[in-house]
């Protein structure tokens, strides 16, 4: 009865490059997993030779669901490398922080409710619906139509929900929309206009600040606030109780990491020693809190489709010389690693990072969640732990941005203009939603003359290293008992769990190749 | 909190990174130089369909354009309804298809009234990375302009020269 099969995860995305993971089942358990993509490699080149003011503005462009983090890291690279780090107002220190946090909220709510929560929730018991429910009512008479877009096609077996939890979280995958709207609405406050914001400049921010803003702005803040804290929360610890068992489902490589996020001062012109909401930091399962030193950081090529020559040199010194015959290649991600080391970065990670700081909120709120659960801290290494972080990162974020938003001085200015510099180098590290992001930017003759990014999905999508260690999703996926090859839900949770924010299609296939079945994977 | 009501929306999706992938964003410029931002409402929506539309309650007709594989040689228009983008599996919208349907029915499951919706898509000929269209979808913007035009029956053109 030890079939090998393989079930492979091949995606078309439209929102971050490619990612295919493919794993190699024996027995019922994931005894190999393979993560490969495709990245922004070649990226630079439309930055070269530009204005180093244009490069927040055009970065974002990468991606439509996280712009913002991407305009926030480029800036503080940029920043750094005109040399006014330091002295960036403290309006548009806020301002970019309460951009990125919208950010946060409407990309951690994507993720759970449209993304995420449709491998727990059975969206077809809205199909027998009588009640009041305008959403309910609406998504039953989408079904009776046989529209089922964007719910089909989708695996079929283990939905534990009773039908009346299940229709609530149905009713809440619409309300989530309409709290996204709300975030968005909030982002084009300070950002002018989104997708893709114009807020967040060199210096600062464009927008200054006016009383009639920030009431607009805490008013919005209040529908997510409620959201989030009556909704959102509870419906993961919801999930949590009936699908316990994903406590222990896909832990990785219990190494986590972030740069840290939201600055509280800009005086300290390093970054990871800044003072912020989200403190920078590194922990294993012991808890213990270490520094993050970005001299350590290095990308690995030895199983990417690059020149192996170019593997391990630090971030700033890197080259992409493509290999795409190499034969033991098998993504176009690199492999970043921390001393060598693979590192999983996202809420979880910023979230056990604060907790060993310290931090009394993170404390408060993760030993109340544990102690629901009567769980011990390994339990948050795990599925539901990821989903858990995310949630309550949420809940943290939007009590405070209303300090934050009622800090800022109306009228005052927000940005330090400056032209460029005829040479200078810059390192912006901060925290996307889905983890540890990285702009270094070079100057040279009062133009761009380097790019790099070192972005979430490339350390816990990576592929093996040169010494064969496996990525963190591969090693989360690694040891995940698979109950049913053809509705293989524990690989999609394991993976969707990471947020690696694609559309895909799932290909389940023998060992010897062949395809069994078919499905999409939203 | 109820979100605007329009007449008519001209979205344009896609990687305005991806040269001739971002060809429905330089469409939007192309129609907003034109002049046609008085008539209906432009909209930039990158990489982020769902959300460019989401501050709408009621679309009475919604244009999208975006790059489209299997419309015909580099700079063809192709204008089709988003069944036949379903129907006809030889065609691929860029990276952006399955994105745009779901999109669709996840914007009107949250109550957003869409009245009658049209592609047009351009074929696209590179999609390397770079912000400039190629020459032959450069050439095709002043045409997918026209049709646009004609679609919404709209003559900014006129109301320019007065």
């Amino acid at each position: 009865m030890h079939k090998d099969h393989t079930i492979t995860i091949d995606p078309v995305s439209r929102i971050e490059g490619h990612l295919k993971v493919e794993v190699t089942v024996d027995g019922g358990t994931v005894k190999e997993a393979r993560c490969s993509g495709q990245l922004f490699r070649g990226f630079e080149i439309i930055l070269l030779e530009r204005d180093p003011r244009d490069a927040p503005l055009l970065v974002q462009r990468v991606c439509g669901v996280c712009p913002v983090v991407h305009a926030a890291a480029s800036a503080l690279s940029v920043d750094a490398a005109f040399g006014i780090a330091d002295q960036i107002p403290d309006n548009g220190r806020v301002m970019r922080n309460l951009l990125l946090a919208s950010e946060y909220l409407q990309s951690h709510i994507l993720h759970f409710y449209h993304l995420a929560a449709l491998d727990f929730v059975d969206v077809a018991a809205a199909a027998d619906y009588e009640g009041p429910d305008s959403a309910l009512n609406s998504l039953r008479d989408f079904i009776a139509r046989q529209e089922l877009a964007p719910f089909t096609p989708r695996y079929e077996g283990d939905y534990r929900l009773s039908k009346k939890d299940n229709q609530e979280r149905a009713s809440h995958y619409v309300r989530a929309l309409e709290a996204r709207r709300v975030a968005h609405e909030m982002l084009a406050v300070f950002g002018g206009k989104i997708p893709h914001q114009v807020g967040v400049v060199a210096g600062g921010c464009a927008e200054v600040p006016t009383a009639d803003k920030i009431a607009a702005f805490l008013s919005k803040l209040g529908v997510l606030r409620h959201f989030i804290e009556e909704i959102y929360v509870p419906d993961v610890v919801a999930i949590a109780k009936a699908y316990d068992d994903y406590f222990e489902v896909g832990p990785g490589p219990r190494r986590w990491l972030s740069y840290g996020a939201f600055d509280l001062e800009t005086a300290e012109t390093d970054l990871l020693k800044r003072k912020r909401f989200i403190p920078s930091g590194r922990v294993s399962q012991d808890l213990k809190l270490r520094p993050v030193d970005a001299g350590r950081i290095a990308e690995q090529v030895g199983h990417s489709w690059y020149d192996d020559a170019t593997s391990g040199v630090p971030v700033a010194a890197a080259k992409t010389v493509p290999a795409p015959d190499k034969e033991n290649g098998y993504s176009w991600l690199k492999a970043p690693r921390y001393d060598g080391q693979a590192y999983e970065v996202g809420p979880l990670a910023r979230t056990l990072v604060a907790y060993a700081a310290g931090d009394a909120a993170v404390r408060s709120q993760v030993d109340g969640l544990l102690g629901l659960f009567k769980a011990s801290p390994a339990a948050l290494f795990s599925v539901l732990g990821r989903h858990a972080a995310r949630a309550l990162e949420a809940k943290r974020l939007v009590k405070e941005m209303a300090e934050w938003v009622t800090s800022l001085r109306p009228g005052e200015p927000a940005c330090e203009w400056r032209n460029p510099p005829q040479s200078g180098s810059g390192v912006g590290l901060t925290e996307g939603a889905r983890g540890a992001l990285g702009h270094w930017c070079e100057i040279n003759d009062h133009k761009l003359s380097g790019y790099q990014l070192v972005v979430p999905t490339t350390w816990n999508a990576s592929p093996q290293d040169d010494q064969g260690q496996p990525g963190p999703m591969e090693q989360a996926l690694v040891g995940t008992k698979i109950k049913d090859m053809d509705n293989p839900f524990e690989v999609v949770r394991v993976v969707r769990s990471f947020d690696p924010c694609l559309a895909c299609s799932v290909h389940l296939l023998t060992a010897k190749g062949q395809e069994r079945t078919r499905c999409r994977v939203l | 909190m109820p979100g605007a009501v329009s007449a008519a929306v001209v979205m344009g999706v896609g990687n305005l990174l991806r040269q001739d992938e971002g060809v429905g964003v330089h469409a939007i410029r192309a129609l907003a130089d034109a002049g046609c931002g008085s008539a209906v409402e432009l909209v930039d929506g990158g990489t982020a369909v769902f959300d460019a539309l989401s501050s709408w309650s009621e679309i009475g007709r919604l244009v999208v354009i975006d790059a489209l594989r299997g419309a015909g040689e580099p700079g063809a228009i192709l204008r089709l309804s988003p069944q036949e983008t379903e129907d006809r599996t030889e065609i691929a919208l860029s990276l952006h298809q399955q994105g745009l349907l779901d999109s669709l029915a996840m914007l009107r499951h949250s109550g957003v009234r869409i009245g009658e919706v049209v592609i047009y898509g351009v074929e696209p000929a590179q999609m390397g990375w770079g912000t400039e269209l190629s020459e032959p979808v450069a050439r095709c913007l002043p045409q997918l302009v026209a049709q646009v035009e004609d679609e919404l029956d709209i003559s900014p053109t006129e109301e320019k020269q007065r």
